[in-house]
């Protein structure tokens, strides 16, 4: 049997899981070294997370992460073993090893993306770059610990090398030593230890727990837990507040006696009668191995489409329902099957909920890799940014989430790159040379907020204009007379661009288009404000899901076509007189503005009944852009299951999908962002804005 | 029928040994996802041998392995440790608390399948 070289869904969800932590407990280091010591518990926690990652991605064939896990690992070994510092170059390097773990488990999961790979150079360069941190290290200082303090050498030689090195750091630090003497039931010291943590970690720190089972009384477990902290006896007593916890010093040698005790438990009055009850939990306790379960998205997926089709079935036997009152008027039956009905409703409703519960997922993860994208884009460009962060407990679709990174990504990299101005450019317009960045989400409803803003430059509309002007993407005399709305919808036009150097980040050919058209895909629109020198604030709004979304379904010529909510704006009636010609395109005026407008008839090619006297006009919104679509007629508002289109379909412009309607009907549901590329409405409508 | 359980961390991790280990005759195995896990299911769960990794949080593999080389009921408990290259320090005070063998990740299935048909005494 060889080692398995496939990596498991569990073991990328775990790698990626492991990556999040290197990242979120490196951030924090970050903002601790800055404010004085990065507290030993952050170094370990960063040390036991390299090691874990080596461990699992060795077993798993990802030798290329191993490796480099492993040498991080000895980093910070050396860390948080006090013999290397961990200092802004340090962190650099680590922040690097950390993007290509990152880069390497997501392709390995089958999610590479677009990122390039980095290659066995790649990793030796990080390698080689690790091994000059650690070299920089000094050794520290070994004296027996027994000649430093009155412990056994039973307990002394359970310390880890780790654990041993924090009671030297303590003694160093003059700190006094405690033993904590407890017991606990059997069925609950996991709850007891984690009190026992919290409480120590307000006045210094827990050095090492160690298993005591010299107690014989069954069903409890006996503790001897170390601590090292500046607070007194008494302290220590009032900061733990439980009087079943023996609170002895520890001497150090060459004064004072050693304490018997320490390794003596007494534990007695805790003993309790816990027996009982720890035998009574027993079966679950040998089942529950851990409260959470990881669920492939894609299961969530087949039940939301089950919920969908159980709509589909409320919905006929709701139609069921009508038939009989109207045949056979309200009777007894009839009524009970509208009660039942609307039971049935409510819990396929709570049952949704559930679901969409499930799939939500906070946006913290991916603000987190945002801040460590931008702080290396912000030291490769040469500006001292700062990345504040709001609103990361804020939930959204897993999907949604994962498709946002991209376009954050590119947002991120322009408030940087084109907003926040160089230090010195900063100090010279009496800003703080530090520029900010900030990264925000917020609940709305059924709609999540997220904006990008910073206090740099901000937009320059002359220079907007004049380089709109030069591609062709607006014409010379129509540029004085646009807003400052459609000025800054100049910015998502393909092919804008208003730098001509080219860098790293910015000159890569794609732009804020292709931001605009990845919002747009998650019926997302986007929105930019903008004030010269104070900054830029780019705005995104979406729903929190994609699963089951609320459509408009409208008529066209005798067919039936949804329309998703999120990419309506309003609807109104249309009067023929009222469709103006400018520049052989028809539009219309919506509140004073000029909207091009277009018949879905002829979008679909449909030829069949004539148009009704009077038309609707379906306003939809992408991104920046917007767009009247002539219907004949509004049904109403539902939500929808989107589901593929079959081979057949597949490839029809202007359609996103199918999703069926309760009569056993299906219709078409319609891609407004396709509608739009087809129409280059964008364009126009910067062209014939008035 | 033996027992033995895993405790590690990683579910990936646990995953891996338990089917390494499935073909195993007469041999069921209980996981455990930490330390606190393994202390609370140990005194009732009558283990043959322990599969223990060194590094978890809360409680370490040593300070489970401390507890259970002292506790007269688990005497007969036979401990696998599973250490990672390069802390050779941590598996030598494993050695020293009385574990009964280790396997170094990472290693090949095979290995471990003989450490633990070495220490369950089964056939060869």
């Amino acid at each position: 049997m060889a080692r398995p070289t496939v990596a498991t869904p569990e073991f990328v969800a775990e790698a990626q899981e492991i990556v999040d932590a290197l990242n979120r407990d490196l951030i924090a280091a970050e903002v601790e070294g800055r404010a004085g010591e990065v507290p030993p518990q952050r170094i370990n926690s960063l040390f036991r997370s390299a090691h874990s990652l080596k461990g699992i991605s060795g077993m798993f064939g990802l030798d290329l992460v191993s490796g480099l896990a492993h040498e991080m690992e000895s980093v910070l070994d050396g860390m948080r073993l006090g013999k290397v510092r961990l200092d802004a170059k340090a962190l650099d390097v680590l922040f690097a090893c950390v993007e290509r773990f990152g880069v390497l488990i997501a392709a390995a999961g089958g999610n590479g993306g677009e990122a390039a790979q980095p290659t066995e150079q790649d990793i030796a360069g990080l390698v080689t770059q690790l091994k000059q941190v650690t070299a920089g290290g000094t050794p520290s200082g070994a004296d027996e610990l027994s000649s430093l303090v009155q412990l056994k050498d039973e307990v002394l030689g359970v310390l880890t090398e780790y654990e041993e090195h924090r009671l030297r750091d303590n003694l160093a630090h003059g700190r006094k030593l405690y033993m904590l003497q407890t017991t606990f039931e059997l069925s609950s010291f996991d709850v007891g230890l984690a009190e026992i943590d919290a409480a120590v970690s307000k006045i210094g720190e827990v050095i090492t727990k160690l298993p005591s089972s010299k107690t014989g009384e069954p069903g409890t477990l006996a503790f001897d837990i170390m601590i090292g902290t500046d607070a007194s006896e008494k302290a220590v007593v009032a900061a733990l507040g439980d009087e079943k916890i023996t609170v002895v010093p520890i001497a150090r040698s060459g004064g004072g006696k050693a304490p018997e005790a320490a390794a003596e438990p007494v534990g007695a009055a805790a003993a309790g009668d816990g027996g009982e009850a720890a035998a009574h939990d027993e079966t679950a306790a040998l089942k529950s191995v851990s409260r959470t379960v990881r669920v492939d998205i894609r299961r969530l997926d087949r039940l939301m489409n089950l919920v969908g089709e159980l709509g589909l079935t409320k919905m006929a036997l709701e139609r069921i329902g009508v038939e009989i009152r109207r045949k056979q008027g309200f009777t007894e039956l009839a009524a009970d099957l509208h009660k039942e009905n609307r039971n049935f409703e409510r819990r396929l409703a709570e049952l949704q909920a559930g679901i969409m519960e499930v799939r939500m997922v906070p946006m913290a993860g991916l603000f987190e890799r945002m801040v460590r994208i931008g702080r290396k884009m912000g030291r490769e460009l040469g500006r001292e940014i700062r990345i504040e962060v709001t609103g990361e407990a804020t939930e959204l679709d897993k999907l949604i989430v994962e498709d946002l990174a991209d376009p954050l990504m590119h947002l991120i990299r322009n408030a940087i790159d084109h907003g926040i101005e160089s230090p010195d450019e900063r100090k010279s317009a009496g800003k703080d040379p530090e520029g900010t960045v900030r990264l925000t989400a917020a609940a709305r409803g059924n709609h999540v907020v997220v904006e990008v803003s910073d206090d740099g430059r901000g937009i320059d509309i002359a220079k907007t204009l004049e380089a709109a002007v030069a591609r062709g993407l607006v014409a010379a005399e129509r540029a004085p007379e646009l807003s400052r709305r459609e000025i800054f919808g100049l910015l998502f036009l393909p092919g804008f661009s208003t730098r001509t150097e080219v860098s790293e980040y910015s000159g890569r050919g794609v732009g804020l288009d292709v931001v605009k058209t990845k919002i747009a895909d998650l019926y997302g629109v986007i929105d930019v404000e903008s004030k010269p020198r104070e900054g830029t604030r780019v705005t995104v709004t979406l729903p929190i899901t994609l699963a089951i979304i609320p459509a408009l379904v409208v008529n066209v010529a005798g067919r039936t076509y949804a329309v998703p909510l999120n990419n309506v704006q309003e609807t109104l009636a249309v009067d023929r007189a009222a469709v103006r010609t400018i520049e052989r395109r028809e539009v219309i005026s919506v509140r004073g503005a000029t909207v091009p407008i277009t018949d879905l008839r002829s979008v679909f090619q449909l030829a069949g009944k004539g148009r009704p006297e009077v038309s609707f006009a379906v306003i939809v919104g992408v991104g920046h852009s917007r767009l009247a679509l002539v219907v004949d007629e509004l049904v109403g508002q539902q939500d929808i299951v989107i589901k593929s289109l079959g081979r057949r379909l597949r490839g029809v412009p202007g359609i996103a999908g199918a999703a069926e309607l309760g009569n056993q009907q299906t219709i078409l549901v319609i891609d407004v962002v396709q509608i739009f590329n087809e129409l280059s409405v964008g364009r126009d409508e910067i062209e014939g804005g008035a | 029928m033996q027992k033995l359980m895993v405790v590690d961390d990683s579910g990936a991790m646990r995953s891996l040994i338990a089917s390494i280990l499935g073909d195993f005759p007469d041999l069921e195995v209980v996981e455990a996802a930490n330390g606190f896990e393994a202390l609370k299911l140990l005194p009732r769960a009558a283990i043959d041998l322990l599969v223990l990794d060194l590094n978890m949080p809360g409680l370490s593999g040593l300070e489970v392995l401390s507890f259970v080389k002292k506790s007269p009921d688990l005497a007969k408990t036979r401990v696998l440790i599973v250490t990672t290259a390069g802390r050779e320090e941590d598996r030598r005070r494993a050695i020293s608390l009385g574990a009964d063998d280790y396997v170094t990740t990472p290693f090949e299935p095979d290995a471990l399948v003989a450490a633990v048909r070495r220490l369950l005494g089964v056939g060869g």
